[in-house]
């Protein structure tokens, strides 16, 4: 078992098996070898490292992406398919949805990192940038100039 | 005089926000603008500043200083006001990306915004979003940051398609120096949306244009798609060396069959190494260029070759050892064909064959050409006047690996045959005919069929939809050309057909038959007479006659006294589901 000591000081116990879905774990494991020492991640929560965990038990029999795997995904045609579980584990507000990705990003953990992403992705798709803004809550920062430099060079895109 | 005021004017509008600034900080109350207008009248009439000296006489030059200072202050005020609305443009923008930095996305490490803009651009629905709601153009439009993601992740800028191709170089700048995917059709991926199709349609007189502002970049080409563009212009056009191009597709609208051209220029200098896939559809490059060699997939469609022969195609096949997919559809060949056949070809990585709507000819010259591996998937399509006129092909490839068989018939102008490896049931057949007049007789061509080659594996046949023009005799002849079967399925065809099946002293159809299946037919006594045939030939310990199970599917309510008759004799299971074949 392994002890992992999140930012606001809960632990958790859980499996080799289950943590060692974190590269960054697993790194660390091997590193200091046998121990009972608790694993610190300052960077996590207790509520993201408690869905992160979740996550984690249930692909944790599922082989870890090899470097190659990685290296083909990248060559070939990305999709946004993400798959049935993972679809209702991440149906989670936009704040937890942010902070898992931020954690799967720190922890290491590509696979979840894809599905955070992959949903990120599905909300954006096909959005105006006004509708995008609206959705993340985010200010329209141009100035009047760069907005007519964008729409300059945007020209051909206006009616279309 | 105007350069001095407009370096003063900026110290001057600064010199106001600082006291506007310094006072607000001392507390102290804030005059309103009526205050300082107040305030500079006086002080102006105090220091005679708005005191403009007014000639009593007609004075020239008096006039002429005044116009001057009056032109100067107009001009005082527009950059004061300029000034301040771009400061307090600059100032606003900064205030709202100040904001944005609590924002979440803002949060993310450039490399993760990066790789969601990345899964946005790849969707096959932002391919077919207008402009302004697909990727990359929306998320460079958000804000400050998004932009700066955005335009500095050259992958989304590396696919140009008939919507965005007349911002080509700025995609094509932005793309640095990634390779570039060029798709000016009017689909994606088979696919068409509304946004797609009018924006081809709206600039494909363009296309030419935008093409040549390409050309600099020829170098980065991976995959180049173009349809409407004639192979003149192209050739004038794409003159340049292309050595990372993998996709070509060069397509002309319409059903029209194209004669071969005479250009005789090769399409980038004929030098396209890494070519892979060549996709031609009534655009015909010379079969002797060297743009064949290498391919690993290729499709040919509508060309009416009068120079090329059909030996040329062989040879372009022969050029291409490492070829996967061969598509051939609507090719016509007017020069006699070449050598003579012999399958000397060998195209092992070979996975799909599919001739579509051939000369017969054509097709057995190549199919009996080639050596292909016997997993690979046949697709053949074949339009003949009549069915006196349909011919079988020569040769099939995989019939050695075909444990299942389905002959359905649509109509009387429809015959299809499907067939699904004994391995793993999957489907390596695909053999349709279409007749083009519609005149009622039987589809005679099937007599030979299976009997050369025959279906070494075939353990299961079924036939569908054979109408009442579908003779017994053919029917027999038919299944003489599969004896190794086991399980028979019929489904809409007329039970007399299953007289085929009686034994006779010294001959039993399908000696190996022991699953006989039935669904949506009429079941008569005659039936059963038939199958008691079977039944005393294995009483008399006859070998080829063990029909062991009936299934039945859909049986008519008032052919079930028969069922009971056929319980008698068989073990008989009525099926709630027809999986026959799949």
């Amino acid at each position: 078992m392994v002890n992992l000591v999140t930012s606001d000081n809960e632990s958790f116990t859980v499996e080799k098996a289950v943590a060692s879905r974190s590269v960054l774990i697993k790194n660390m494991l091997e590193d200091v070898g046998e121990s009972d020492q608790p694993i610190p991640l300052p960077n996590v929560t207790a509520s993201v490292l408690k869905k992160v965990l979740e996550y984690c038990d249930h692909h944790k029999n599922e082989p870890m992406p090899t470097s190659e795997d990685l290296a083909a995904e990248d060559t070939r045609k990305r999709t946004t398919d993400i798959g049935e579980w993972d679809q209702k584990f991440i149906q989670v507000d936009q704040e937890m949805l942010f902070e898992i990705i931020l954690a799967a990003n720190y922890l290491d953990i590509k696979p979840l990192l894809d599905v955070g992403c992959k949903t990120v992705a599905n909300m954006i798709k096909g959005k105006t940038p006004e509708e995008i803004r609206k959705l993340f809550n985010i200010v329209n920062d141009f100035t009047p100039e760069e907005e007519a430099q964008i729409k300059k060079e945007n020209e051909w895109a206006e009616d279309r | 005089m105007d350069i001095a005021l407009s370096q003063n004017l900026p110290q001057l509008l600064d010199a106001l926000f600082q006291q506007i600034h310094v006072d607000r900080r001392a507390g102290k109350e804030l005059p309103t603008v009526a205050t300082v207008r107040d305030k500079l009248v006086q002080n102006a009439s105090h220091t005679g500043s708005l005191h403009f000296h007014v000639p009593n006489q007609p004075d020239v030059d008096s006039a002429a200083a005044l116009d001057t200072e009056c032109d100067l202050i107009a001009l005082a005020r527009d950059f004061a006001t300029e000034a301040i609305r771009l400061y307090a443009g600059e100032l606003i923008a900064a205030r709202s990306t100040c904001r944005n930095q609590s924002n979440v996305t803002y949060r993310l490490p450039v490399e993760v915004l990066s790789a969601i803009f990345e899964y946005v651009e790849c969707t096959s629905t932002n391919s077919l979003a207008n402009l302004r709601r697909r990727a990359p153009l929306n998320l460079s439009g958000v804000s400050r940051f998004w932009r700066e993601v955005a335009c500095n992740t050259p992958s989304l800028w590396a696919r140009i398609d008939a919507v965005s191709v007349s911002l080509a170089p700025l995609f094509a700048r932005r793309s640095m120096q990634l390779p570039l995917q060029i798709e000016l059709v009017n689909e994606y991926e088979g696919k068409r949306s509304y946004a797609v199709d009018a924006a081809y349609s709206l600039q494909l007189t363009h296309f030419t244009g935008f093409i040549r502002n390409l050309v600099p970049c020829g170098n980065r080409w991976k995959s180049l798609a173009l349809q409407g563009i004639g192979l003149t212009s192209l050739s004038q056009l794409l003159r340049f060396r292309a050595p990372l191009l993998e996709n070509l597709y060069l397509i002309l609208s319409g059903t029209r069959i194209s004669r071969e051209s005479t250009v005789s220029r090769p399409l980038f200098g004929g030098e396209t190494p890494h070519l892979r896939v060549l996709r031609l559809v009534a655009m015909s490059l010379p079969l002797r260029s060297k743009i064949y060699v290498g391919l690993v997939e290729l499709h040919l469609e509508r060309i009416n070759y009068t120079i090329s022969t059909a030996f040329d195609l062989l040879r372009v096949l022969e050029a291409c050892p490492s070829l996967e997919r061969l598509t051939l559809r609507l090719l016509q060949f007017e020069t006699i064909w070449g050598s003579p056949l012999h399958p000397s070809i060998s195209l092992r990585c070979l996975k799909h064959l599919e001739l579509y709507m051939l000369d017969h000819r054509l097709s057995d010259y190549i199919i009996s050409s080639i050596i292909a591996p016997v997993s690979v998937r046949l697709r053949l399509e074949q339009g003949c006047r009549t069915w006196s006129s349909a011919y079988l092909p020569i040769a099939i490839p995989n019939s050695a690996e075909i444990g299942n068989l389905l002959i359905r018939c649509r109509g009387i102008d429809i015959v299809e045959i499907a067939g699904n490896a004994v391995k793993d049931n999957a489907c390596l057949l695909e053999l349709d005919f279409r007749a083009r007049h519609k005149f009622s007789c039987p589809p005679i061509f099937l007599e030979h069929f299976g009997r050369i080659p025959p279906f070494v594996s075939l353990k299961s046949l079924a036939f569908e939809g054979l109408d009442d023009t579908f003779t017994q005799e053919l029917f027999i002849a038919l299944l003489g050309n599969f004896p190794s079967i086991e399980t028979l399925s019929l489904r809409a065809c007329p039970s007399r057909l299953l007289g085929a099946l009686a034994s006779a002293p010294n001959h039993t159809p399908c000696p190996m038959l022991h699953t006989l299946q039935l669904a949506d037919m009429h079941l008569d006594e005659s039936v059963v007479q038939v199958m008691q045939t079977r039944v005393r030939r294995r009483e008399a310990d006859e070998s080829g006659a063990h029909i062991k199970h009936v299934m039945l599917f859909q049986l008519r309510e008032e052919d079930r006294h028969i069922l009971e008759v056929l319980k008698g004799i068989f073990d008989v299971v009525e099926l709630s589901e027809w999986v026959v074949f799949k």
